[in-house]
């Protein structure tokens, strides 16, 4: 298998490979670096950093399918570093959580992730246009929630709350979804 | 740590963790949040889940903000590929994939693909694309034919002078000109409006002219279609029309049934990819008819042609082997084995040919096989489900599958989830199974399932009645795929009889005699 492809450095042709098995992975690791880092701008910090790690190490990468797990680890600990720096000014968990948290969530198969993101675009199809905007407001930039809150004349607060209710029920519908999957894919 | 037992959160805790990932907690509900983690597996795993979530989220907010591809300029991926040197590049690509997203605009939702044309001269002398993708809203065609695949599964000839609305993925609005429209198995009820009507496709075939004073023709040219007045007119009349008849509904509200004359309608609904991939002679890239020769385990087999090295195990399955052929019947001329596989697990082998996925084309894939025990099913009431992945060994996401479910209806499944046969797959096999896999890199993949028992005789014609083709958007791979697997799924097993891939159907129908 992919045991034969063995990469052989860090110049040269490889420059492509590594671009391409890197973007291949990097969904799977800006999921696996925001289970540990605060926020989205944590995330694309501690990707920057991590992608020159690989980057710079890729040639000491024995197969190229043995990329993601490896560049786990390599995230797993810019993502541990970058904690120290946030923990002064956010609300973030403990370095003995967010370590369990790192150790379990590396251990997530890319399948399972792939397919809770199906059924989450199935979900997130469930509910009214209205809420569907107000689920995907946090990610369309700064304020954008608070401009909702603005025309629906209420409180940035409230919405917050109604977004952590409403990301529940989305989370309980993927929930039965992947269960429901479960019994029939292959 | 003390680890308390594992029992489901209440949603009020789940509700926590979101708000938590929102930044909108108290730091004495981030505390309760950080005792109870730190606590309960189960509650990480929920996290966990809760994060993944996040990032699908954030990954479905920027897909919805990109514009139709037809308005942006194409990224040069491939050049800028050869081109990378240096890490200030690496850098560079994650900051353009990382574009902060902006805040969302009226955006066109994209319905449909411009899949061939043909001497067309758009009004304004702008050029649309072959594959480009198409918003919703109107296109004006001075002359010529523009072939259309709307995203429901219908294909528009729209011949010029034409004015078209494109109002969604099962849906148009003709305000002049001539359209015939195609619809496959599974692609019914595509609605075609026009001045003074609605043409709805009950499957087939139909063309449709519109006349500059709103005067609708309608034919129907294969099938049966459903026309109703428009609803100004009073009373509205709907008509079910058959193959061979025509309906002509004039602008004044009048309307006429005729048995139909023979038109001038474009009836070729052919990309240029597709003809031209029509008229190569069948082609075989690699097969596996299991010529064992006295072979008795995997380890020690390599036979066929077109792979790169032997069958691998890429997981714990219960010791695959070889077995006499009987009950099934080989289409390859060589004789061999069975493959048998059981439990749940995957078996690969290398392609010596990867296939580019970037590139438009279809390939075939025959394969023939059966239950061992057709009968059984495990604790989970199910009995085995068998897939065979065309997959990449550097992208475990990418990946394009076809096979049989546990449930035992055809299915196929990419990274972005699963469809299944409306209709279970009749007996219990030994089925060969022909996989056609369209690889369309702007608008993803789809595969389509037709089914036979392995003894019967297969039509030389690929038909157009399928037993599932996809219909949701599969993933646009780009990785190239290199290596086939075969997946199994609960206890009981399988035998497979062979393998095929190539170019045509014909190529993969009838194996035996095609030139390798």
């Amino acid at each position: 298998m992919g045991n034969d492809a063995k990469i052989s450095g860090n110049s040269g042709g490889t420059d492509d490979r590594f671009l391409r098995v890197f973007v291949g992975s990097e969904a799977a690791l800006r999921a696996f670096a925001r289970s540990i880092v605060p926020d989205w701008d944590a995330v694309d910090e501690v990707m920057q950093e991590a992608s020159v790690v690989l980057w710079r190490k890729f040639g000491e990468l024995d197969a190229v399918e043995n990329f993601l797990p490896w560049a786990k680890v390599v995230v797993r600990f810019e993502a541990l570093r970058a904690r120290r720096k946030f923990a002064r000014d956010r609300l973030v968990f403990s370095e003995e959580l967010l370590t369990l948290l790192a150790d379990e969530s590396a251990d997530t198969a890319e399948e399972e992730r792939l397919l809770e993101a199906a059924a989450l675009r199935r979900c997130l199809g469930k509910l009214s246009p209205a809420h569907q905007e107000l689920v995907l407001a946090p990610y369309a930039g700064a304020g954008r929630v608070k401009e909702l809150g603005e025309q629906t004349r209420r409180t940035a607060n409230s919405l917050y709350k109604l977004l952590g209710r409403l990301r529940a029920k989305l989370h309980e519908c993927v929930g039965r979804e992947l269960a429901a999957a479960q019994r029939f894919h292959p | 740590m003390n680890e308390s037992p594992d029992h489901k959160p209440e949603p009020e805790i789940i509700e926590l963790l979101h708000r938590h990932l929102l930044g909108a907690t108290e730091p004495a509900e981030a505390e309760r949040l950080e005792q109870e983690m730190l606590r309960s597996p189960r509650l990480r795993a929920e996290f966990l889940c809760a994060a993944r979530m996040d990032a699908a989220l954030h990954d479905e907010s920027t897909h919805r903000q990109l514009p139709p591809v037809q308005n942006v300029i194409a990224f040069p991926w491939r050049r800028m590929l050869a081109a990378a040197a240096t890490v200030v590049f690496a850098a560079v690509m994650w900051r353009w994939m990382n574009l902060a997203p902006q805040t969302p605009g009226p955006v066109a939702a994209e319905v449909a693909t411009l899949i061939d044309t043909r001497d067309c001269q758009w009004a304004g002398g702008g050029v649309i694309p072959v594959d480009g993708r198409l918003a919703e809203g109107t296109v004006h065609l001075n002359s010529g034919v523009a072939l259309i695949e709307f995203d429901g599964g219908a294909r528009m000839a729209l011949k010029g002078p034409a004015s078209l609305e494109l109002t969604g993925p099962k849906s148009a609005r003709l305000l002049r000109g001539d359209v015939t429209v195609r619809c496959e198995d599974g692609a019914e009820g595509f609605s075609l409006l026009t001045p003074t009507s609605t043409v709805i496709d009950l499957g087939t075939e139909f063309g449709v002219a519109v006349a500059a004073d709103g005067g609708t023709a309608v034919e129907v040219l294969d099938g049966a279609v459903e026309v109703a007045g428009a609803a100004n007119q009073s009373p509205a009349t709907t008509r079910v029309l058959s193959a061979g008849e025509s309906l002509k509904l004039n602008a004044d509200g009048t309307d006429r049934v005729n048995a139909a004359k023979p038109a001038d309608w474009v009836r070729d609904y052919t990309s240029q990819a597709e003809r031209d991939g029509k008229s190569l002679p069948p082609r075989l890239f690699a097969q596996d008819v299991f010529s064992t020769q006295g072979v008795k385990s995997l380890g020690e087999y390599n036979g066929g042609f077109g792979w790169l090295g032997p069958w691998v195990s890429a997981t714990q399955l219960p010791s695959p082997s070889f077995a006499p052929l009987a009950p099934i019947i080989k289409r390859g001329t060589e004789p061999g084995e069975s493959l048998v596989l059981g439990g749940r697990g995957e078996l690969r082998r290398l392609l010596a040919q990867p296939i580019d996925p970037t590139r438009r084309q279809t390939l075939y894939f025959g394969f023939s096989f059966h239950r061992t025990e057709p009968a059984r099913s495990d604790i989970t009431f199910l009995r085995g489900g068998l897939s065979l992945m065309l997959r990449s060994s550097a992208a475990p996401t990418s990946l394009v599958a076809a096979g049989l479910s546990p449930q035992n209806r055809w299915t196929s499944f990419d990274a972005n989830g699963v469809e299944t046969s409306e209709n279970e797959a009749s007996g219990s096999g030994p089925y060969y199974v022909i996989v056609r896999i369209d690889f369309r890199p702007k608008i993803g993949n789809r595969v389509a399932i037709s089914a036979h028992r392995s003894a019967d005789a297969i039509p030389i014609q690929e038909p157009s009645k399928w037993d599932l083709i996809t219909r949701r958007r599969m993933v646009v791979t780009k990785t190239p795929l290199d290596m086939i697997a075969l997946r199994t799924l609960h206890t009981s097993g399988f035998r497979i009889g062979e393998i095929h891939i190539g170019n045509s159907w014909a190529a993969v129908a009838n194996p035996g005699v095609v030139v390798k």
